[in-house]
């Protein structure tokens, strides 16, 4: 299995890069690739089975829209091929319509059908608690930028928490097997029956690295969600 | 803006009931100063306007070292017989408000000579009104809490917007993020290449990666930690001449040389050197002596709440206090441990205790650490982790690389006294939360006490 990473240097802030991390420590048959920001993307001219990116400041933002709208043909392609993607936090942004950022608007890759606005005068924190198919997924989320009138579905169904908007009941976005989140930090490691239902679709035994204390500390984890926001 | 209590009379009435909320707060046994810096702004909210201001105002802002930095001054300034007031850590608007009306009497006549300001990066807009403090230090910019502040860049925006036109900057050229909000006039201080740099980036957490001028990587030609270096672009960026510089520093024997000029001190980390750098860059410019700055700190040293080292039975014991959700607080103590080459154990109460009652923490800074460090040092006996996501920081190591064997996890902080190997060790190290300070304080003892009976 081939998973690129784009752009690790600038894309992998607040515990991101540990989600590439990991997912390579559960199998030996996957080759990580690590696109370097000054070269030319690996997806460009090669296949992949799977392309993450993840958290950056907003300047680093720019710099990655900029770097990525020459290959946004490439990247549509990809993603209409089915292509595995997963793009954490602000990184989903990127694949929208634009961004309005301080009375700027910032024209993205436009492949999927949404815009992202920030609001610098309220940061939204909160934890989450969602579905993913049968499985439960906990997460934590802070953000200036929320997402707007998306057409494209979502990845997470919410149990307690936000969705891409106050006002919207699902979150993240999902086209074919493009996965947005906005769901922060090492998110393979918080949801190891995450990472054992992707590591199955790619055919890769789903053995997780240090399967026990991993999954011990996710039932923790789940636990400590439920009491705080159901209460139970 | 005008308002209607816009005048010298609700000023006055102001400043009274600000100075009267502050008595009966401490006669009440409560210090919380932002709440009389709140009255004052509600009587008369344009209180800073009519405020008169001591001579001497010194701004601290940064992520990382601001308390110390002012501690320092405040140190330096008594020993000095100056009157120096300094808002001891309440640094947004009210308890700026507050400390400052502490400068004057209830005639508005300034008493105090200097003030020493902590300014929270964030709120630097809502401070900065009326208020132009002589100099500003700005020490780092690095990945804090990102619930509390964002990212760096954000931090950078908000401290842009907010410099007083007439304050002069005094900034870390070895931070190019820092180094962005310079001016014609900034004043810069750093250090040279050490024997101990790095070649390039080593640590996880690099916030300057892109050249803030044309987006393409910068290139390190030496780094300290983290970001902080130097660095240049080929399109020109790059960074700038130190007026103040170290030029060598002898952690061993206690010294630096600044500018060819040799300081005492007693601590033995990069981080805290900056810090001390700033301070000595800032009374420089005032004019004061090295004679009289090495007379007046006498072996500069680090709070000891912060870093603690005691010697039991011939063995050591160190505390180092760390900033949970601030990773880069945690290459210090990191480096620390992994620098002792003998026989330790290694605690770590990192659960943030006040957090934990209403809400789960959250650790994905925990994977921005440099626990890889830990990984191959052949030197650990054990590492014990104490409190309830022990188990999350157990899962944090075996990412990282250490032997599970050497892991031990208790569900409860105290627990960790019992587990030490008391006997086996040379050294202990013990690592713990900034809002633990009490608990690591009970730890200590305990800890020391074992250490005289099984030592």
């Amino acid at each position: 299995m081939k998973l690129e990473f784009l752009f690790p240097e600038i894309c992998g802030i607040y515990g991101d890069a540990a989600n590439v991390k990991y997912m390579a420590m559960c199998s030996d048959n996957i080759e990580v690739i690590n696109d370097d920001f000054d070269e030319e993307p690996y997806f460009v001219n090669h296949d992949v089975d799977m392309i993450y990116m993840g958290a950056m400041t907003e300047f680093s933002q720019n710099a990655v829209i900029e770097k990525l709208m020459p290959y946004k043909k490439r990247l549509k392609e990809l993603i209409d091929n089915n292509t595995y993607f997963l793009m954490t936090y602000n990184a989903v942004e990127v694949f929208g319509n634009y961004i309005e950022r301080s009375g700027n608007k910032i024209e993205c890759l436009g492949i999927l059908d949404f815009y992202s606005k920030y609001d610098y005068n309220t940061r939204h924190n909160s934890h989450f608690l969602g579905k993913f198919e049968d499985l439960e997924i906990i997460g934590f989320k802070t953000q200036f930028g929320m997402i707007y009138d998306s057409k494209e579905k979502g990845l997470f169904e919410i149990v307690k928490g936000t969705g891409n908007n106050p006002k919207e009941n699902i979150e993240g976005i999902r086209k074919n097997n493009f996965m947005g989140t906005y769901l922060l930090g090492p998110l393979f490691i918080q949801n190891p029956l995450f990472v054992k239902n992707l590591l199955k679709k790619f055919g890769i035994e789903p053995n997780l690295k240090f399967e026990n204390e991993i999954l011990d500390a996710y039932t923790d984890r789940v636990n400590g969600y439920k009491h705080f926001l159901l209460g139970k | 803006m005008k308002y209607k209590r816009d005048n010298k009379f609700f000023f006055f009435i102001a400043l009274w009931a600000c100075k009267l909320t502050q008595v009966a707060m401490k006669l009440a046994r409560k210090h919380v100063p932002y709440f009389a810096g709140n009255v004052a702004a509600k009587i008369c909210p344009n209180f800073r306007y009519y405020l008169n201001k001591p001579k001497l105002i010194i701004a601290i802002t940064g992520t990382n070292g601001k308390s110390t930095i002012c501690q320092m001054f405040v140190d330096f300034f008594k020993k000095n017989y100056l009157k120096v007031v300094n808002n001891d850590g309440f640094n947004t608007a009210p308890g700026v408000i507050a400390y400052l009306a502490d400068c004057v009497n209830i005639f508005n006549m300034v008493t105090a000579d200097v003030a020493i300001l902590e300014i929270d990066e964030i709120s630097s807009s809502s401070i900065f009104k009326n208020i132009t403090p002589n100099y500003m230090i700005v020490n780092n910019l690095m990945r804090d809490s990102i619930k509390a502040n964002s990212t760096p860049d954000y931090v950078r925006d908000r401290i842009a917007e907010a410099i007083p036109e007439d304050t002069t900057l005094v900034i870390n050229a070895d931070d190019a993020l820092c180094v962005t909000l310079g001016n014609n006039n900034s004043i810069y201080y750093g250090m040279e290449k050490l024997d101990e740099d790095h070649d390039d980036i080593f640590n996880i957490v690099n916030d300057m990666v892109l050249c803030p001028k044309c987006h393409h990587k910068l290139k390190y030609n030496y780094v300290k930690y983290n970001n902080i270096g130097n660095y240049e672009c080929s399109c020109g960026f790059k960074r700038p001449e130190c007026k103040y510089e170290i030029n060598m520093i002898n952690f061993k024997n206690n010294y630096f040389l600044m500018n060819r000029e040799k300081y005492d001190i007693n601590f033995n980390n990069i981080p805290n050197t900056y810090n001390v750098l700033a301070v000595i860059s800032v009374l420089k410019e005032l004019g004061y002596s090295t004679a009289s700055i090495n007379e007046s700190f006498e072996k500069i040293k680090i709070l000891d709440s912060r870093f603690a080292n005691q010697q039991v039975k011939g063995k050591n014991l160190t505390s180092i206090m760390i900033k949970g959700s601030n990773p880069n607080t945690l290459y210090p103590m990191l480096k620390t441990i992994n620098d002792c080459k003998d026989s330790k154990d290694i605690v770590f109460v990192f659960d943030d205790l006040q957090r934990r009652k209403y809400e789960v923490e959250t650790e994905h800074w925990i994977y921005d650490v440099d626990f890889e460090l830990l990984a191959n040092d052949k030197y650990i006996n054990k590492i014990i982790i104490g409190g309830p996501r022990s188990k999350y920081y157990l899962v944090r190591l075996l990412i990282a690389g250490v032997d599970k064997e050497k892991i031990i996890i208790v569900d409860e902080e105290h627990k960790v006294i019992d587990k030490i190997a008391y006997k086996d060790v040379n050294n202990i190290f013990l690592s713990y939360d900034i809002y633990s300070c009490d608990l690591a304080l009970e730890l200590r003892k305990s800890i020391g006490t074992k250490m005289e009976e099984l030592g």
